[in-house]
């Protein structure tokens, strides 16, 4: 049960509090904890609750780990190399095992010690003390000399894209072509985005009959060569007026003022709500899709939320790689092409340190070792939010109010899930699209043709 | 009974936030100042959509959101404070 190593060629080892953990050609510190059976990553700050692989792209707090001295570092964003020391935070005397864990037994689902904790009131400095010790992430070094800095450089670059997903990949492509110098960023330590995690053939577009590993080989080749700069563990931390953005890059943070901007940061997976949600084994399509990339079965036995065409394809692509699907969750209408569809909702998950089974609304219970959601997705509006694009509702969610790729803010565009959740497609084509209207904002010529063929799709 | 987690980050629950709405209201904002949900490392990435959906369930017409400052994703502190090469 549990996770499993399907392939890698073996690199090195880090260390695991005391344990050696071997890892593989472009695991993460929290891939190869997982191939090594640690299923729990960290403790939760109140409960000491088990938290493992969560959402796989860094977008939570379930794999933070202290790293050579440094706390909170996030694990699943982080390639292993050898030598390094990584140790659990908030438990003793290790994730997997913590004595701590067992006062959450008598804390009920709303405890609040500021509220609870108040009598005696002699007693409350105690009680600080106490909940402050128990409570928390990692702990800062106490006498670690200052990292060592660049100072903070400004530059001047034509067009920003953020992201390198597929829609960004697409818009820096599309702009390069044109002419327009851009500088493409993202946060991951690899390109790709979603290209590099979701397994079904493209369907349709430029890239028809392609698969995704195969349609990123070629954004990436185009970029070779081209008048586009992209660079990798640099995340745009912020937009301020007048264009600025704050790249912060391991060493270095930059101000980069930018004529023209496009947005691409994607859409994350949100909770859903159900009973034990967080338990370790509970996680996002996209980190079950980034465990394969990373030559990892999340589970033997998966049950899957969602009802779109990228759930069907995560679901083919597990059960390509070995896995078996014991059930869909999706409501009667959707297309599940031959999959084990149930028409019902999760109520809670079973098992105390990882996922054992599931239970349904509609009473069965399934054994399974990994709960797959594939939705609800929420667009990363924040950077839109940032720059003052008007955002509006869109499926329960907030996403930038566009015309084509344009939003209300002159020079900024956006690109693929964060402006509308879909497909690998959409993304491919809405990325050239806002790479395209970018470049023509940008007073170069474009291919108007082709700009309305994409902005029709 | 087992929990239902909205806020994994600060560990709060769906009770967490009904009872924080007691005092809050039905704003978004004024919730999170309350019971600290979206306040933690993700600052709102995860459990901001849970939130959204069970104050409308609890009645709010438009629950809002909050207002995502700098920096969007974590940042080491050294970053901003270590010690500048010359």
């Amino acid at each position: 049960m549990g996770p499993r190593r399907l392939a890698g060629k073996h690199m090195g080892s880090f260390r695991w509090g005391r344990r050696g953990i071997p890892f593989s050609e472009g695991d993460t510190i929290a891939s190869a904890l997982l191939a090594a059976g640690q299923d729990v990553l960290s403790r939760s700050i109140k409960y000491h609750r088990p938290r493992g692989y969560a959402c796989g792209i860094g977008k939570c707090a379930s794999c933070l780990v202290t790293l050579d001295g440094k706390p909170s570092v996030r694990a699943c964003m982080t390639l292993a190399r050898a030598g390094m020391q990584a140790q659990a935070q908030n438990c003793w005397p290790s994730a997997q095992r913590d004595v701590y864990a067992l006062t959450e037994r008598f804390m009920p689902a709303d405890f609040d010690p500021q509220r609870t904790l108040t009598r005696p009131r002699f007693l409350i400095p105690v009680y600080h003390a106490v909940v402050r010790h128990m409570a928390g992430l990692g702990k800062a070094p106490r006498d670690a000399a200052p990292p060592r800095i660049a100072a903070v450089a400004q530059e001047k670059v034509p067009l920003v894209v953020v992201g390198a997903g597929p829609a960004g990949l697409a818009a820096a492509v599309a702009a390069g072509a044109s002419g327009v110098e851009v500088l493409l960023v993202d946060e991951a330590p690899w390109p790709g985005g979603r290209l590099r995690r979701e397994g079904a053939m493209l369907r349709g577009g430029r890239y028809d009959g392609r698969t995704p590993a195969q349609a990123l080989g070629t954004l990436r080749d185009a970029l070779s060569g081209s008048n586009v700069r992209s660079e990798q563990e640099a995340s745009a931390s912020g937009i301020y007026p007048g264009k600025l953005l704050a790249v912060a890059s391991p060493r270095r943070l930059r101000e980069v003022t930018a004529q023209a901007v496009v947005l691409a940061p994607g859409a994350p997976e949100g909770l859903s709500l159900f009973g034990n949600n967080d338990r370790p084994g509970v996680m996002s399509a996209s980190a079950a899709g980034q465990l394969l990339q990373h030559g990892i079965l999340p589970g033997e036995r998966v049950v899957l939320v969602g009802a779109d065409a990228r759930a069907v394809g995560i679901a083919r692509s597990l059960q390509q790689a070995g896995a078996q699907v014991e059930a869909v969750l999706a409501p009667e209408e959707a297309m599940m092409e031959g999959l084990p569809r149930r028409d019902a909702s999760l109520v809670e998950v079973e098992g105390a340190q990882r996922v054992r089974a599931v239970k349904l609304s509609d009473g069965t219970r399934i054994a399974c070792d990994v709960v797959v959601l594939a939705e609800p997705r929420r667009p990363a509006i924040e950077l839109f939010q940032q720059a003052g694009c008007a955002l509006a509702e869109q499926g329960g969610a907030l996403a930038p109010r566009c015309d084509g790729a344009r939003t209300s803010v002159p020079g900024v565009f956006a690109a693929g899930d964060a402006l509308r959740p879909g497909s690998l497609e959409d993304a491919l084509a809405g990325g050239e699209r806002a790479g395209l209207e970018a470049a023509r904002a940008l007073g170069r010529k474009v291919d108007e043709a082709r700009l309305a063929a994409l902005g029709a799709a | 009974m087992s929990k239902r987690i909205v806020c994994p980050c600060e560990d709060l629950t769906d009770r967490d936030i009904e009872r924080a709405t007691d005092v809050a209201g039905l704003d978004l904002e004024a919730v999170k100042r309350f019971c600290g949900v979206a306040t933690g490392p993700c600052q709102g990435k995860q459990c901001l959509l849970a939130t959204q959906q069970l104050l409308r369930e609890l009645g709010a017409a438009e629950p809002g959101t909050i207002v995502h400052r700098p920096p969007v994703n974590p940042l080491p502190l050294g970053l901003l404070a270590g010690e500048v090469e010359r």
